[in-house]
């Protein structure tokens, strides 16, 4: 798989205006600066969307690696210092790979669907796959017809959904709402939040659940620019039905907001209710934010910071009143860079930990939350960026943007190998800089 | 596997940098995410070997020359602890075959470390791996790194601490919710485990021990749990419902463990919390453990319970002076607490929290600090006359006594006098008749803003203790005066003893579009209630109601708390017939902002007053008290209507009695927040509205219902502040004169002396030989020095 890498700052800047045009087509079997991934549904495959960042080829894609053979094959077979870098091709499902925009930002599952929601810089899309692991090969992944998919497996126009989205969306949350109806029945509604980068805004879509049939695009209902500058993250109180919480790189502050509307009244509106803003003042300047993530049990939220890298611990446990506490109460040192936060909590353990990547440092911070404080670093590859976690087989996909790899992280406590890359899943690439 | 695993990663890097073409560009780290600090005295002997010893040998006054100090700084990722030569200013390299600085190796995340009071060992106990690592000090320069004896543990440990004679080394295992005890003298070295599940009491409120009655053999019977069960039985019945039940098993996970070993009683505490948000400080014999018995059958006492605990540090005071009859003598806990940022102070001799509240009595009667308490060290500096006051020569600046540093997490470090010497000297000794009381312990220290500006009394401002005399508020004359005068902000029309009930918001700005009335703006645009100041010369500080007000100009905001309600808790008529704390009358029915909301159905709040039966930032729960008869022109607390719903949130006025504990300086108020409703029905603030001083937007609140004794947001409140006196009916038509419950005690800056010495700092050491206090840093890895004097930074390692 040819890679020709040159990081250069300009890249960046040609983010949100390079098109989609015909040119050197990204390989199906590869991964090249991947920056998002995603448990399939189903649990077999893992999704990884390959961001195209230097432009070597037309397009980004998503790919489709077959997990049970990366553990059987892969992982089980390594030595207790872990496997040397394998191909990558060897486990991807090539005839699924699909082609997207460049610049793919967040792939994010919908609960107990079988959508997959990309959010692309690129062409500023947001991009939905569909996912049926029983389909015929060639059509298990699709943004296409999946009855007639074109040659090229583009997605189509009506699976990149553009309109109502401004420039250099990121992050995405899906609140999953039923609405009962008065003679029986429910309407179920995905409601999709997604951030964007560069802008104070928060964009709103709606996607039908059930029925499905009509296979709608997500309907944008709303965008909101009442945020700073920079949102990063968004995510929805799990102890609450409706209180979400941004963090935003340029406030000293986490954001909460309500989201307020019913399907049912077609001529409702939409709208979004700011909240209480949280200072982060257990940080003498604490701004930054990268990311925001709940625990468990939502008594807890964790927020990465850049200014100064560190963790910062936010309780959101409920009062009295039944209203969450909002107070910062600790910090934990992190690397520089740190960037996306994962929160494990390992089958029949009662206990759960947040890792933190930090992609200056090529390590991710193992943190224990009780404690409050880091309890190990985990080693990594070149520009770790997100972890997924797999609970039925225990381990950790790490996405490694710049050398263009996942690790294969033990993530089983029981494991003397517990937290230690297991396995490399594509050959590390050296990346040159131009400044 | 950890260990390996990093120096197949040294050596990989040795080898890259010696066969790359292009040399990576890579900056070294040497001190890496530093964490615990200790001190270490090495002797050479003429051999060239190195050994460990007690401090003394190092004193500059001994004369040894082949002494150094050396700082020893946990290495958490690495593993290590870097050792930093005090006398040369550099870090030592334990093993020159290495390439780099070499640090010695103790075990996988160590989390905490103390060496020995003889020199001889560090002990280092770990959150990556079960062991307690033992090194031998006299190996820790080298040539060769030492190996560390690693003695087993069931659980990976947090915290350590060990006895004078080291021969007992205490643990906190947080993972099995237990305190573990070695004997270094019985080999092999085991642990033994000793469980903290019983039954915490949650209270802050610890029943009176004498501290050596538990020591006494006979008193077997005393058991731990029939001493939490005795402290649970004399638990308050206004308990929030957050705090712990006292009655409930409740598993205390240990976090910190001191050993304290005085000319007192010998103890052993250790911090923690539970899963619940509780937690305390345990306070342990430490004879009784050495006898055999478990942690529960050693307890004396649980302090600050139900507050969950971090870092902490005893305290023991002793007079110093033979004509000192008012020192305040006694032993003192200073606790951090995990949650909040609040520094607890406790009298372990009487088990009572001082109140030291300098912010929000109601949040508790602990010190605010700036963020979350990481470390608090307490030190005493030695007083070198001990010749009595008539021969005392003292310079006003300088740091004598006994104080408390405390280490948050924003970086920032701050002293509490405990024993402020200084202080001392010129309020008791230089003149018998000055207030022993204006030297107050147990309060932050405070910035001195002029080279001889030391504490001393101005005469004491009675106008400003609102005892009902004439309270002078000048925006513009103050000039000459000795004490200082308040004012309110521009907007305000200042008061006048003339002035009426009408004028009752004072502390609030508005905007100035009012054009109907200047002094009763429309409360919808209130935009702060940040209070001016006008003072002349030196600014006091306060005590026990003030707290840490900035200034700039003639704005003074108080950084560490929002608006809030403030005040103290309102309490149940006592036997006079009288009520304490803090009251709210209601003495109208204001139309509600929301034209369209139809409030007919519900009863008038004009007439009620309330007992403020709780408040936090942004809220109050209030119960009815009385209610004003317009028949009889009286307030009658008998018979009055039932609590019964509100309809909310409306732009009530209310008046508070302060009862000598009341903030007036916010900043970032409730005032400048709308409501809305969230997913869950609940009222919460939103920041949408009237944020923006030059773009006022529509405050129009939205409507909701709460009940009565419900806690509710209303942030459209606005107050005054009545007279403090006693003696003020609560329930009296007769609005006092406006007053304010400060009582200046000293003066300087009204800001504590606080430095931002670190980012992300961890720990912080005090080396008495050097006179200087040392600070880990996580944030970029190094090693602070900090003058305790110049109260400064002075010198970097990294």
């Amino acid at each position: 798989m040819p890679k020709r890498l040159l990081l250069a700052p300009a890249f960046v800047l040609a983010a949100s205006c390079m098109p989609n045009s015909a040119g050197v087509s990204p390989p199906s079997d590869g991964i090249f600066f991947p920056t998002a991934a995603s448990l399939t549904p189903d649990g077999d495959h893992l999704a990884v969307a390959s961001s195209n960042f230097d432009l070597a080829y037309s397009n980004g894609t998503v790919l489709l690696l077959d997990l049970d053979r990366v553990e059987t094959e892969l992982v089980s077979g390594c030595p207790e210092e872990g496997c040397e870098p394998v191909e990558e091709s060897q486990f991807v499902l090539e005839a699924e790979t699909v082609r997207t925009g460049s610049f793919a930002s967040f792939l994010e599952t919908a609960p107990e669907g079988s959508r997959m929601y990309l959010t692309v810089r690129g062409d500023t899309s947001l991009t939905y796959l569909d996912m049926d692991p029983s389909a015929d090969e060639g059509r298990k992944l699709t943004c296409f017809d999946r009855e007639d998919p074109p040659r090229s497996r583009k997605c189509d126009s009506k699976h990149r959904v553009t309109s109502g989205l401004s420039a250099d969306p990121y992050a995405i949350t899906i609140k999953r709402q039923s609405y009962p109806h008065d003679t029986g029945g429910e309407t179920v509604v995905d409601w999709i939040f997604v951030s964007h980068l560069t802008s104070g805004q928060v964009s709103v879509f709606e996607a039908e659940v059930n029925p499905l049939d009509r296979d709608l695009p997500p309907r944008p209902v709303l965008e909101d620019e009442s945020f700073p500058l920079g949102v990063t993250a968004v995510e929805l109180h799990p102890l609450t039905s409706g209180t979400f919480y941004a963090a935003t790189r340029n406030s000293r502050s986490l954001h909460t907001f309500s989201f307020a509307t019913d399907p049912l009244n077609f001529d409702g509106s939409t709208r979004i209710a700011l909240g209480r803003t949280i200072p982060i003042d257990v940080l003498g300047d604490g701004h930054d934010s990268r990311d925001l993530v709940f625990s468990t049990d939502g008594n807890m939220a964790f927020v990465s910071n850049r200014s100064p890298n560190s963790l910062v611990l936010v309780d959101t446990s409920l009062d009295a009143n039944g209203w969450p506490r909002n107070r910062t109460v600790g910090a934990v040192e992190l690397d520089a860079g740190p960037s996306l936060l994962t929160v494990w909590s390992p089958p029949g353990w009662d206990t759960e930990w947040i890792y933190a990547t930090c992609y200056n440092m090529d390590r991710v911070y193992v943190i224990d939350p009780v404690l409050r404080m880091a309890v190990d670093v985990i080693l990594t590859g070149n520009g770790p960026h997100t972890l997924i976690t797999d609970t039925e087989r225990l381990l950790g996909y790490l996405v490694n943007f710049i050398e263009s790899t996942i690790s294969v992280v033990d993530l089983d406590p029981a494991s003397t190998s517990f937290n230690d890359v297991r396995a490399t899943i594509g050959i590390p690439e050296k990346v040159r800089s131009n400044d | 596997m950890r260990r390996a695993r990093a120096l197949a990663a040294l050596v990989a890097l040795a080898s890259l940098v010696g066969c790359q073409d292009d040399p990576p560009n890579i900056s070294l780290l040497q001190l890496e995410r530093g964490g615990s600090i200790d001190f270490v005295c090495l002797c050479e002997a003429t051999d060239g070997s190195w050994s460990g010893t007690g401090m003394e040998a190092c004193d500059p006054n001994s004369g040894d020359t082949d002494c150094s100090i050396f700082a020893l700084v946990l290495q958490t990722n690495r593993g290590e602890i870097a050792v930093v030569d005090l006398d040369r200013n550099r870090l030592h390299d334990s093993d020159d075959r290495v390439p780099f600085t070499t640090f010695p190796h103790v075990g996988t995340f160590p989390s905490d470390m103390v060496v020995s009071l003889d020199g001889t060992h560090i002990y280092v106990v770990h959150v990556g791996e079960p062991t307690l690592a033992i090194v031998e000090t006299s190996g820790i320069l080298g040539p060769t790194l030492p190996e560390p004896v690693f003695v087993d543990l069931p659980a990976e440990a947090q915290s350590v601490d060990l006895t004078r004679d080291r021969s007992q080394v205490f643990l906190t295992l947080p993972f099995e919710n237990a305190l573990g005890r070695i004997e270094t003298g019985v080999e092999p070295l085991a642990v033994q485990v000793l469980p903290l599940v019983g039954e915490i009491p949650a209270a802050d409120e610890v029943p009176e021990t004498d501290p050596d009655a538990s020591t006494d053999a006979d008193e077997e019977s005393d058991a731990a749990e029939d001493v939490l069960d005795d402290v649970a039985e004399d638990l308050p019945s206004d308990v929030p419902d957050e705090d712990t039940d006292p009655g409930a098993p409740v598993t205390f996970r240990p976090v910190e463990v001191k050993v304290v070993e005085t000319d007192g009683p010998r103890r052993v505490f250790v911090s923690g919390f539970t899963e619940d948000g509780g937690g305390g400080v345990l306070e342990l014999d430490l004879d009784r453990l050495e006898a055999g018995d478990d942690a529960l059958e050693a307890f004396v006492a649980i302090h600050l319970a139900g507050r969950p605990i971090a870092a902490f540090d005893v305290v023991d005071v002793s007079p110093t002076f033979s004509d000192e009859t008012t020192t305040p003598e006694g032993r003192f806990l200073y606790a951090g607490n995990r949650d909040e940022q609040l520094l607890h102070v406790v009298d372990l001799d009487t088990g009572e929290e001082i109140d030291s509240s300098q912010s929000d009595p109601l949040v508790g009667r602990a010190i605010r600090t700036d963020g979350i308490v990481v470390d608090v060290l307490a030190v005493s500096f030695e007083d070198e006359s001990s010749e009595g006051a008539g021969d005392y020569e003292i310079d006003p600046l300088e740091m004598r006594g006994v104080f408390v540093y405390v280490l948050t997490s924003t970086g920032i470090v701050e002293v509490v006098n405990v024993y402020d010497r200084v202080c001392w000297y010129f309020m008791t000794d230089s003149d018998p008749d000055n207030d022993p009381a204006s030297c107050t312990p147990h309060v932050l220290r405070n910035v001195y803003d002029e080279e001889d500006s030391y504490p001393r009394w101005f005469d004491e401002p009675a106008l400003m203790n609102g005892d009902g005399e004439t309270i002078t508020y000048l925006p513009t004359n103050c000039t000459g005066m000795a004490t200082p005068c308040f004012a309110d902000h521009d907007y305000m029309k200042p008061y006048a003893p003339t002035d009426s009930e009408s004028r009752f918001s004072y502390g609030v700005t508005f905007f100035e579009d009012t054009p109907d009335d200047p002094l009763m703006p429309v409360i919808r645009r209130t935009v702060s209630e940040t209070w001016g100041m006008i003072w002349e010369g030196r600014v006091p500080w306060t005590t026990g109601v003030g707290g840490n007000v900035s200034e700039d100009g003639l704005t003074l905001t108080d950084p560490g708390i929002y608006y809030c309600a403030m005040g103290v808790l309102g309490r149940e008529m006592d036997a006079s017939g009288s009520y304490e704390g803090d009251v709210l009358v209601i003495e109208d029915g204001p139309d509600p902002l929301d034209t369209d909301l139809d409030c007919s159905g519900y009863p008038s709040e004009g007439g009620a007053a309330y007992r403020i039966a709780g408040a936090t930032q942004h809220t109050l729960t209030i119960e009815r008290m009385a209610q004003f008869d317009p028949e009889t022109d009286e307030w009658n607390s008998d018979g009055f209507d039932p609590p019964g719903e509100e309809c909310f949130p409306f732009a009530v006025k209310y008046h508070v009695r302060a009862s000598n504990q009341w903030i007036v300086s916010a900043s970032e108020t409730g005032f400048l927040h709308s409501t809305t409703i969230d997913g869950d029905g609940f009222c919460t603030d939103s920041m949408q509205a009237c944020t923006d001083w030059n773009d006022p937007l529509d405050c129009t609140l939205l409507t909701s219902r709460a009940g009565m004794n419900a806690t509710f947001v209303n942030p459209y409140v606005r107050f005054k502040i009545l007279d403090n006196g006693v003696d003020a009916p609560p329930l009296t038509t007769t609005i006092l004169r406006p007053g304010l419950a400060f009582f200046f005690a000293a003066i300087a800056g009204f800001q504590p002396l606080a430095t931002k010495a670190a980012t992300l700092p961890h720990s912080i050491a005090y080396s008495e030989h050097l006179d200087s206090l040392f600070i880990s840093d996580r944030a970029w890895d190094g090693l602070l020095k900090f003058s305790p004097d110049a109260f400064t930074v002075v010198y970097e390692y990294n």
